[in-house]
């Protein structure tokens, strides 16, 4: 399986937030600016990257039954870290992802992954896979936030795009705009991937 | 067996590594952590005073920083929280000057709506403090804005900012209502309006026996619930305490204000604040009127004063007492006359009228009076405004035994002709009269009153010495 395989299915055959449907609380959360979902994206994809490659190599030493435990003591100290040093070194954007950095903590991507992928595969791959899942999560989250910038601030990370007069349409900076975005995107990819569908059979009976 | 113990070590372990990790990177944060957050925090105070330095004042109710250059306080910064439209509240920093005039307002955090509430944070919005001061009312829509549909959040920073200068000025002592002694208040009905959350809070104080006893509430608009534990609680603590210098009731602090306010607007005239004296010597010839309230009821007097000297003070209308006010009333228009001065002794057994009296006086003195030619010495005046054209009219006329002459416009540079039609006009009609209530010209509207000010400037001036005929 190559690099760009694993990725194309980490960011469009198995995305987290269209395909898998993980992860929506940050998703719904932070996204009113572009560079939040970008903030976001990266700092999930830095610890589930950690934590799949953590798991990966521990996988064979791990009980089954305390698996969860260890799980979440590892994704745990990984959020931790990453926290840290983004207060210490890139503090406006620990500042804007607010209580959803710690929250990454039980995001349900990142204990999913690691249930379902690291725990079964080699450290190099549960890597790839991290990374992959992860720039999908970014991609979704950058998406997200850029449209509801665009329609609620008038503005594309932070460059204003109308003049100061224009009334935007602020709904979309209000959680009722993360529903109505992310509903419209979904139902637009549904309907895209449903047309190719003979292909992604094919390409799924190739895959088998 | 095995298992367990596995399963215990192993999560041990892995635990133990965690541990070491977070302890390691902590250890490699921390310090630029704390630094950034101390640099932030002194970024942005420089960013609301400029000063050399801040220094912490402890002991205040809010953080507090003394700004100081070359070791002199310039100025103050108060760190308040503002309770916005989300729970979170708005952290908001407030740079004040030595004498609580707002020098720059900035929001430190704050969690409110994006694009709805997150306006208040803008530089644009929160530049509308800056000159407002302890002689502010901070209402929106009168000296203050508040963005529609934000309403909350800009309460939250109005109120804040109104806060924040009265807390510099309790501080450093700038308040004028340090404080009213209710004891000094005379008994009678008094009523007073503060703003609280909604809009206007009025009360009913009733003062008897030189005590406060009972504080009505006869209006508000205030929030049903939020603002019951004010409304509830604050009157009786302030009659228990009979100060108006009471604590709000936390959660209500708007509404506390409002009705403290109110309270203190009642009592406005008793206020122990510092008065700027009376200078008789900048007041025109002429009759003046002021009301106070006596014993039982208004006093009317008209103080007649000429030459900076008090002539006369006649009680046009007065319903206190007559057996006990009259001799008072006597005695302190007597001792007012000698002294020349309204810090006279008050009558014992008559104290609430003679404290009526002399504010009634008082009132009078810091009325527009009516200007009465008569009383003027004799002699020769010169005077000059600005009438129509920049230059000057100049006149002069002639007072001799309390009468006025004809009023000469010596020059001027207004339109030739019909300025000169409205002088050749007003200066018989005010010798005729004797008086400079006179109908202006029209169509030399400004020509008229330009000479009409020359005059007052001439009254003022006085009589050209030497010169009397």
């Amino acid at each position: 399986m190559s690099i760009f395989k694993e990725l194309k299915r980490g960011i469009i055959l198995e995305n987290p937030t269209f395909r898998l449907v993980l992860g929506m609380c940050p998703t719904l959360a932070v996204t009113t600016l572009a560079i939040n979902g970008i903030g976001m994206g990266l700092a999930t994809t830095a610890v589930l990257i950690g934590s799949n490659v953590a798991i990966a190599a521990l996988k064979n030493l791990i009980p089954s039954q305390v698996r969860i435990p260890c799980y979440i003591v590892i994704i745990s100290t990984f959020v931790t870290i990453i926290s840290m040093l983004m207060e210490a070194y890139v503090y406006p954007l620990y500042e804007a992802l607010g209580i959803f950095l710690p929250l990454i903590v039980v995001n349900c991507i990142i204990l999913g992954r690691a249930e379902a992928y690291a725990s079964k595969h080699s450290v190099g791959m549960s890597a790839l896979d991290g990374l992959a899942i992860g720039l999908g999560f970014t991609l979704s989250l950058t998406t997200i936030g850029s449209i509801r910038e665009i329609l609620g601030a008038g503005s594309i990370f932070g460059y204003a795009l109308v003049g100061e007069n224009v009334t935007m349409a602020t709904i979309f900076s209000l959680p009722p705009g993360a529903f109505f975005t992310l509903g419209t995107l979904m139902a637009i990819i549904n309907a895209v991937t449903r047309k190719k569908s003979p292909r992604k059979k094919a390409v799924a009976k190739r895959e088998a | 067996m095995n298992t367990t113990v596995k399963m215990i070590v192993v999560l041990g372990l892995i635990s133990a590594i965690s541990a070491g990790l977070l302890a390691g990177v902590n250890m490699l944060t921390a310090d630029t952590i704390a630094a950034n957050s101390e640099k932030r925090l002194y970024d942005k105070l420089a960013q609301v005073l400029d000063a050399d330095e801040f220094e912490v004042q402890e002991g205040t109710e809010f953080p507090l920083w003394l700004g100081k250059t070359k070791g002199e306080v310039v100025g103050y910064v108060v760190r308040l929280t503002g309770q916005g439209y989300s729970s979170d509240g708005i952290d908001i920093l407030v740079g004040m000057d030595s004498q609580a005039t707002v020098n720059g307002v900035l929001i430190f955090s704050h969690s409110e709506t994006p694009g709805l509430g997150s306006k208040v944070a803008d530089q644009g919005y929160l530049a509308q403090f800056v000159g407002k001061g302890l002689d502010s009312a901070f209402v929106p829509g009168e000296d203050v804005d508040a963005i529609s549909g934000a309403t909350s959040s800009s309460m939250a920073v109005i109120g804040s900012v109104r806060k924040a200068v009265n807390l510099v000025g309790d501080f450093a002592g700038l308040s004028e209502s340090a404080g009213i002694d209710f004891s000094s208040v005379p008994d009678g009905v008094y009523t007073g309006k503060g703003r609280g959350f909604g809009g206007d809070i009025t009360v009913k104080l009733t003062f008897a026996g030189g005590k406060l006893t009972a504080l009505e509430i006869v209006s508000h608009s205030e929030s049903p619930n939020v603002s019951d534990p004010a409304i509830d609680k604050l009157p009786q603590l302030i009659i228990d305490q009979q100060t108006a210098e009471v604590d709000a009731v936390s959660g209500a602090t708007m509404t506390s204000e409002g009705i403290i306010a109110a309270v203190k607007d009642a009592l406005a005239e008793f206020g122990s604040g510092v008065e700027v004296p009376i200078d008789l010597n900048s007041l025109l010839p002429g009759k003046y009127t002021g009301t106070a309230r006596g014993f039982s009821s208004d006093i009317t007097v008209e103080v007649t004063v000429a030459a900076g000297e008090i002539l006369d003070i006649v009680i046009v209308s007065e319903d206190d007492t007559p057996e006990v006010s009259g001799p008072a009333f006597e005695a302190i228009v007597t001792a007012i006359k000698q002294e020349q001065s309204l810090d006279v002794d008050l009558v014992s057994g008559a104290t609430y009228s003679s404290q009526g009296l002399v504010a009634a006086v008082k009132d009078a003195l810091g009325s527009e009076g009516v200007l009465d030619l008569s009383l003027l010495p004799d002699g020769n005046y010169l005077g000059e405004a600005e009438g129509f054209s920049r230059d000057p009219i100049q006149v002069s006329f002639t007072i001799k035994g309390g009468s006025i002459g004809s009023v000469q416009v010596l020059s001027h540079n207004d339109t030739p002709g019909r300025a000169d039609e409205a002088f050749n006009q007003i200066g018989p009609s005010i010798e005729a009269r004797q008086s400079l209530d006179v109908d202006l010209v029209s169509g030399a509207t400004y020509s008229s009153q330009g000479m009409l000010e020359a005059i007052i400037n001439a009254i003022v001036a006085g009589p050209r010495s030497g010169t009397g005929q």
